[in-house]
C-alpha cells in the first residue's frame, strides 16, 4: 500500500507542474463523493432522476423506479421480488451498481437485486448507458447505475416522515433527518417496509388463488457524517445497514414453496477530499459485507436446502483531479480491492485481489462548443489477463439546436466467485469477458419562451460485441461455467422530455424507447439451434411514456410502459407475450410555514393487465397505494 | 423558434402514436390445435421432456413407431393447453395395454394419470414429494411410485386407492419388477446412497436391503433371470474431486441376492449411467463419456470403445425391444428443444433423429404384441 501512495504522490507532483489559473474548472463544492462521471463520460447516454421522480417513487424500489421511468429492461420475478436489470441486451452481471462510487454488486453473483435498493434512499440516481470499464473497471459492459448522496453544508435542519400503505398488506414507514451547522453535516435515513404480497392469481387450471409465501420485510438505515474541516478539506463517513427477509413464492409449475431468503448488508466508507486550486485530491476506503441465506426447509434432511454465502470486500481508492491547461482537466487514480467469499459450496475461502490504475483526460473546445474525453485504465487481477480498457468520447453542438455525441470503449467483466469456485461446476480457468462498445447520438433541443416550453429529443444508436461470455453449460447431470458465447448486441434508443406551461398549468411529458437486438454469435454444437438467435428474456422493444399535469399544488401523473415479446427458450421457439402496464397517480401538496405535506394516491396496473414477466411467475393485477409525506424545514440562518 | 415548437409537438404526437401502435400490435397468442380425441397414442413412443430449466413446464413428445408421426406437447394438446408442470421425470404404463399412463412431475409433487390412448387427464395424485418413477406389480396389479421423501407409494392401477407407503433408502429412483418383488434403486437424491431396497409385492414389506455401489442408476433382468445393476459411482464427469469413486456393473441372483459378477469401471473420474437391454436379453447398453457402450453378458467384460461414438455423453437412453432400436437423447442446454437419435441395436448405425421438447430424458417404448392390444 505504501508503494501505491508513493506512486500516487509522484503523479500528483507531475501534474502540479502543469497547473495554470483558469476558469474552466468549476469547483463542485462540498461533494464528498469523487464522481468521475460528470467530466469523463463524454459521448455516453446518461439519465438522471430528478427530484420530482424521486419524490414520486420514494416508496418504490430501484427496479420499479427504472421500469416506470426509462426504457431500460428489468426482469421482475414477482411483486416486490427479485429484479434484474438488462441494459441494451446484456445481463444484470454486465451492469455495475455503485453507491457513491463503491460497487454494490455481490462478488458471488456479480449482481445485486434491485428490489433490495430503496428508491428514496439516495439524493441522486444516475444511469449511464454503455460501457464504463475505463472509469469503473470490471462489470460495466451494458451500463451502470450510480446512487449518490451529497453533503449540504448550508445551515439547515430538515425532518422527513413518510408513511405508505398499499394493496396486499403493504406498509412502509420512512424517516430522515438532515442537519448542518455549516461545519458539520449529519444525515440519517431510515426505511421500514412490510408486505404480504398475497395478490390473487390464476393457477394453471384456471383456479383463482392467493399467492402464498411471498411476504417481505425490509429494514435499513443510512448515516452520513461530513465535516468541512477547513483549509479546503472535506472529511466524510457513511454507514449503511440493511436487512431483507423475503419469502420466495412457488412458480405456477411447482407445488407450494416454503423457501425464504435473508439478506443482510453492511456497507461503510470514510473519505477525505482536499480541494486544490482548480482541482482536488481524495482518498477513500470502504468495507462491504454481504450475507445471503437461502433456506428451503423439508422434513427430509436430504431435501433441505440451507445455503449461506458471505462476502467481504475492502476497497481503497485515491484520486487526483486538476485542471492542467486552459481547457483541459486531468484525473488519475489508483484503486485496490480485496474480496473474500465464504460458502459451503466453495472448497476454500474464495479470494480476489484487484488493482486498477487509470488516467482520464477532459478537453473542451469552447470555440466550437465541443468536449472530448480520452480515458485509459488497466486492471491487474490475480489469475486473469485483463485487457487495457480505453475509451474515447466526444460531444458538442452541430447546428443551432442540434448536437451530437459519440463514444467508443473497451470493457470487461471478471467471472464471479460462483462461476469460479462453486462445487460442482465452478471453473477456475475462466477468462474475463471482454467487449467493444460503440454509441452515437444526435440530440435536438427546442425552447419556446412564450409557453415556457422546452423539448429535448435524442436518438442513440448503440453496438457492442461481447466475447468470452460466460454460460453455465450442462453435460449430462453436471453443469459447469464456460466462456462459450459471443454476443452481438445492437439497437437504438429514442428519448424525449418536454414541458409546456399554458394558463398556469404545467405539462410535462417524457418518453423513451429501446430497440435491442442481442444475439448469440457462436454455434455451440451440431444440434445447437441458438446461433444468431435473440438471448432469452431480452425484449426487442420496450418503451415508457409519462405525462404529468401540475396546477398549483395539484399534480396528476399517468405513465405507461410496454415490454415486448421475450423469448424464453434459446432457440426462440417459445416466447412470453408483451405486456403494457399503466399507473395513474394524483398528488396534493399542502404548504404551511416552511413545511410541506404531500399526499399521493396511485392506482397501479390500472388496466388490470394479466401478465408474466418471467414465465410461470404470477404478477398482480390492479393495486392501490397511498402515501403521506411530511417535510419539516427549519432554517437556522434566521437566528443569526 | 416557431418551427422548433411545431417540430416538438410533432415529435410528441409521433411518440404517442408509437405508444398506441405498440398496444395495437400486441399479438394474440395462437393456441395449439387440440389433439385428435379418437387418436390412439398407446402403441407409440413417448419421449419425456423435463422442461425448461429451472421452472418451465415439462412435456411429452409422441412418436409413432415408424417415425412417421410426431406430436409435440402431447399432454397440452390433449388437455386444453394446460401445462404439465416442472419437471417431468418419467412415464410408465401398465403392461401390456394398461388403461392409464402415470406421469411423474417432480417439482410439482404430483403424478398425473392420463388415458394411455387419448392422453386425456384422468386424475392427479397430489402431495407426493418429488415423485420420480413408476413401476408395476403385474402379479398383484399395483403401482409403485418412488418418492424423494425416501419411500415408495403403493396405489391401485387407477390411482383411486392408496395401499400405503414403504420406506426405502435415500433418494429412490428407478425400479424393476423382478419376479414377485420390486427392486428400488436408492440413488441418494441430493446426497449419495448405494443401496437397493427389495419390496415383496404381496405384502408390500421390505424383504432385503442390499449394499451395492454409489448411485445405482440402471437395472435390467437378463434372459437367465439374473439382475444387472449399473452404479455410476461418486462424482461428476469432467469435474474430478477427491471423494470420487469408480462405477460398477453388478450382476445378482434374485433368488439369494448373491453377487454373480462385479465389474468395476477403469477410472474414478468417468461415470456410466442408465442401463437398457436388447430384445434377446443378452446384451446391455449404457451411457458413458464418449457414447453408448455395449456389454455382452456371455463375454462379461467391459468394452474399451463406444458402440455408438459421440463427442459428449448422451442424456437419455431407451430401447425398443420389439424392433431392437436404441433411443438416445441430447438435451443440449435444457434451454432449447433437444434431439432424439435412433440407432439399430444390432450394428449401431444411425436410423434417424428428430427434435423433441426441452430436456428429453426418458423414453417409454411399449413392446408391441403381434395381436392387437385392443
Amino acid at each position: 500500500m505504501k508503494l501505491f501512495i508513493a506512486f500516487f504522490f509522484m503523479l500528483v507532483g507531475v501534474f502540479s507542474l502543469y497547473s495554470q489559473t483558469d476558469t474552466t474548472y468549476l469547483l463542485k463544492e462540498f461533494e464528498v463523493t469523487s464522481g468521475r462521471i460528470d467530466n469523463f463520460s463524454a459521448g455516453q447516454k446518461k439519465i438522471k432522476f430528478d427530484s420530482i421522480q424521486r419524490a414520486q417513487f420514494s416508496t418504490f424500489n430501484l427496479g420499479e423506479l427504472i421500469t416506470k421511468n426509462t426504457s431500460v429492461h428489468i426482469n421482475t420475478y414477482s411483486h416486490n421480488g427479485l429484479s434484474q436489470i438488462s441494459f441494451r441486451g446484456t445481463s444484470a452481471t454486465h451492469t455495475g451498481i455503485y453507491w457513491n462510487g463503491f460497487e454494490l454488486n455481490q462478488p458471488n453473483l456479480g449482481q445485486i437485486d434491485l428490489a433490495l435498493l430503496p428508491g428514496g434512499f439516495f439524493n441522486q440516481v444516475q444511469l449511464i448507458h454503455g460501457g464504463g470499464s475505463s472509469l469503473y473497471g470490471s462489470g460495466n459492459i451494458g451500463g451502470s447505475i450510480h446512487l449518490n448522496s451529497h453533503s449540504v453544508f448550508t445551515k439547515h435542519i430538515q425532518g422527513k416522515l413518510q408513511m405508505h400503505a398499499a394493496s396486499f398488506d403493504e406498509f412502509g414507514l420512512n424517516g430522515g433527518i438532515s442537519w448542518s451547522d455549516g461545519k458539520w453535516y449529519l444525515n440519517t435515513k431510515l426505511i421500514g417496509k412490510k408486505a404480504a404480497n398475497d395478490f390473487s392469481y390464476e393457477d394453471l387450471n384456471g383456479e383463482s388463488l392467493k399467492l402464498a409465501n411471498a411476504a417481505l420485510e425490509q429494514f435499513g438505515i443510512i448515516q452520513d457524517i461530513s465535516l468541512n474541516a477547513g483549509k479546503d478539506w472535506i472529511l466524510g463517513s457513511s454507514f449503511w445497514y440493511q436487512e431483507n427477509e423475503k419469502q420466495i413464492p412457488a412458480t405456477l409449475t411447482m407445488s407450494s414453496s416454503d423457501a425464504s431468503q435473508n439478506d443482510r448488508s453492511l456497507r461503510s466508507y470514510i473519505s477525505a477530499k482536499k480541494y486544490l486550486h482548480n482541482g482536488y485530491f481524495s482518498v477513500r476506503s470502504a468495507v462491504m459485507h454481504d450475507m445471503s441465506h437461502y433456506f428451503d426447509p423439508d422434513s427430509i434432511e436430504e431435501l433441505q436446502i440451507d445455503s449461506k454465502i458471505e462476502t467481504w470486500k475492502t476497497v481503497t481508492e485515491s484520486q487526483f483531479e486538476k485542471q492542467v491547461l486552459k481547457n483541459s482537466i486531468i484525473n488519475a487514480g489508483l484503486i485496490y480491492s480485496h474480496t473474500i467469499g465464504k460458502s459451503i459450496y466453495y472448497e476454500n475461502l474464495a479470494r480476489q485481489d484487484q488493482f486498477g490504475i487509470f488516467a482520464l483526460w477532459y478537453q473542451s473546445f469552447p470555440q466550437i462548443g465541443w468536449k472530448m474525453n480520452l480515458n485509459i485504465r488497466q486492471d491487474l487481477i490475480e489469475n486473469y489477463d485483463v485487457p487495457l480498457t480505453p475509451s474515447v468520447g466526444f460531444e458538442g453542438k452541430v447546428y443551432k439546436f442540434i448536437s451530437a455525441r459519440v463514444n467508443l470503449s473497451r470493457n470487461f467483466r471478471v467471472p464471479t466467485f460462483n462461476d469460479r469456485f462453486w462445487i460442482p461446476g465452478g471453473n477456475i480457468n475462466l477468462e474475463p469477458e471482454v467487449s467493444w462498445n460503440e454509441e452515437a447520438a444526435v440530440l435536438f433541443d427546442f425552447n419556446l419562451m412564450k409557453y415556457k416550453s422546452s423539448t429535448s429529443i435524442s436518438l442513440t444508436a448503440f453496438n457492442s460485441n461481447v466475447d468470452n461470455w460466460i454460460l453455465w453449460v450442462p453435460d449430462g447431470l453436471f453443469w459447469s461455467a464456460q466462456n462459450v458465447q459471443k454476443v452481438w448486441s445492437r439497437g437504438w434508443e429514442a428519448d424525449i422530455t418536454s414541458s409546456l406551461e399554458v394558463f398556469g398549468v404545467r405539462f410535462l411529458f417524457s418518453g423513451g424507447y429501446t430497440y435491442a437486438k442481442s444475439t448469440n454469435e457462436v454455434k455451440q454444437s451440431e444440434n445447437d439451434q441458438t446461433f444468431k438467435k435473440q438471448l432469452i428474456y431480452i425484449p426487442e422493444h420496450r418503451y415508457y411514456v409519462s405525462e404529468t399535469l401540475i396546477w398549483k399544488t395539484f399534480s396528476v401523473n399517468y405513465r405507461q410502459n410496454f415490454t415486448g415479446e421475450r423469448f424464453v427458450t434459446k432457440d426462440n421457439e417459445q416466447a412470453l407475450p408483451g405486456f403494457q402496464l399503466a399507473d395513474l397517480s394524483v398528488s396534493k401538496r399542502i404548504n404551511f410555514h416552511q413545511n410541506m405535506l404531500d399526499i399521493n394516491v396511485s392506482v397501479n396496473n390500472i388496466w388490470d393487465t394479466k401478465y408474466q414477466a418471467v414465465q410461470y411467475n404470477p404478477m398482480p393485477g390492479r393495486y392501490y397505494k397511498l402515501s403521506i409525506n411530511l417535510t419539516i424545514n427549519k432554517s437556522m440562518n434566521e437566528n443569526e | 423558434m416557431r418551427m422548433s415548437n411545431r417540430l416538438s409537438s410533432m415529435v410528441l404526437l409521433c411518440c404517442l402514436a408509437l405508444a398506441i401502435g405498440f398496444t395495437a400490435c400486441n399479438k394474440e397468442e395462437v393456441d395449439n390445435p387440440p389433439a385428435d380425441k379418437s387418436a390412439d397414442y398407446s402403441r407409440g413412443t413417448f419421449v419425456i421432456n423435463e422442461g425448461l430449466f429451472p421452472n418451465g413446464t415439462g412435456s411429452v413428445t409422441y412418436m409413432s413407431r415408424d417415425g412417421s408421426d410426431i406430436v409435440d406437447g402431447l399432454y397440452q394438446k390433449a388437455n386444453e393447453n394446460i401445462p404439465l408442470g416442472n419437471n417431468v421425470q418419467s412415464i410408465n404404463v401398465y403392461p401390456i395395454g394398461g388403461e392409464h399412463a402415470f406421469i411423474t412431475v417432480s417439482n410439482a409433487n404430483k403424478v398425473e394419470l392420463v388415458n394411455s390412448k387419448t392422453f386425456e387427464k384422468v386424475r392427479t395424485l397430489e402431495n407426493i414429494t418429488n415423485p420420480r418413477y413408476v413401476e408395476f406389480s403385474t402379479t398383484y396389479g399395483k403401482a409403485y411410485i418412488s418418492s424423494w421423501d425416501n419411500s415408495v407409494k403403493v396405489y391401485n392401477l387407477d390411482g383411486t386407492e392408496s395401499y400405503g407407503t414403504v420406506a426405502t433408502g435415500t433418494g429412490p429412483e428407478k425400479m424393476l419388477e423382478v419376479n414377485d418383488q420390486i427392486w428400488v434403486l436408492n440413488q441418494g437424491g441430493f446426497s449419495i446412497d448405494s443401496t437397493i431396497t427389495i419390496i415383496d409385492t404381496e405384502t408390500d414389506q421390505v424383504v432385503e436391503t442390499i449394499q451395492v455401489y454409489s448411485k445405482p442408476t440402471g437395472i435390467q433382468q437378463d434372459k437367465d433371470g439374473n439382475v444387472w445393476i449399473i452404479c455410476s459411482g461418486n462424482g461428476w464427469n469432467g469435474f474430478p474431486q477427491e471423494d470420487d469413486s469408480e462405477g460398477h456393473l453388478v450382476c445378482m441372483d434374485p433368488d439369494d441376492y448373491s453377487i454373480i459378477a462385479d465389474i468395476s469401471f477403469p477410472t474414478v473420474t468417468e461415470h456410466p449411467e442408465k442401463l437398457v437391454i436388447n430384445d434377446e436379453r443378452d446384451v446391455l447398453f449404457y451411457n458413458y463419456v464418449d457414447g453408448i457402450y455395449r456389454f455382452e453378458i456371455q463375454i462379461n467384460e467391459l468394452s474399451e470403445s463406444a458402440f455408438i461414438q459421440r463427442p459428449a455423453m448422451f442424456y437419455g437412453l431407451g430401447m425398443d425391444i420389439t424392433a431392437n432400436i436404441i433411443y438416445a437423447s441430447d438435451p443440449l442446454d435444457f434451454l432449447q428443444n433437444g434431439v432424439v437419435y435412433r440407432y439399430d441395436a444390432a450394428n449401431g448405425e444411425l436410423i434417424d433423429s428428430f427434435e423433441a421438447g426441452i430436456g428429453p430424458g426418458e423414453f417409454y417404448i411399449p413392446p408391441i404384441l403381434v395381436k392387437s392390444v385392443d
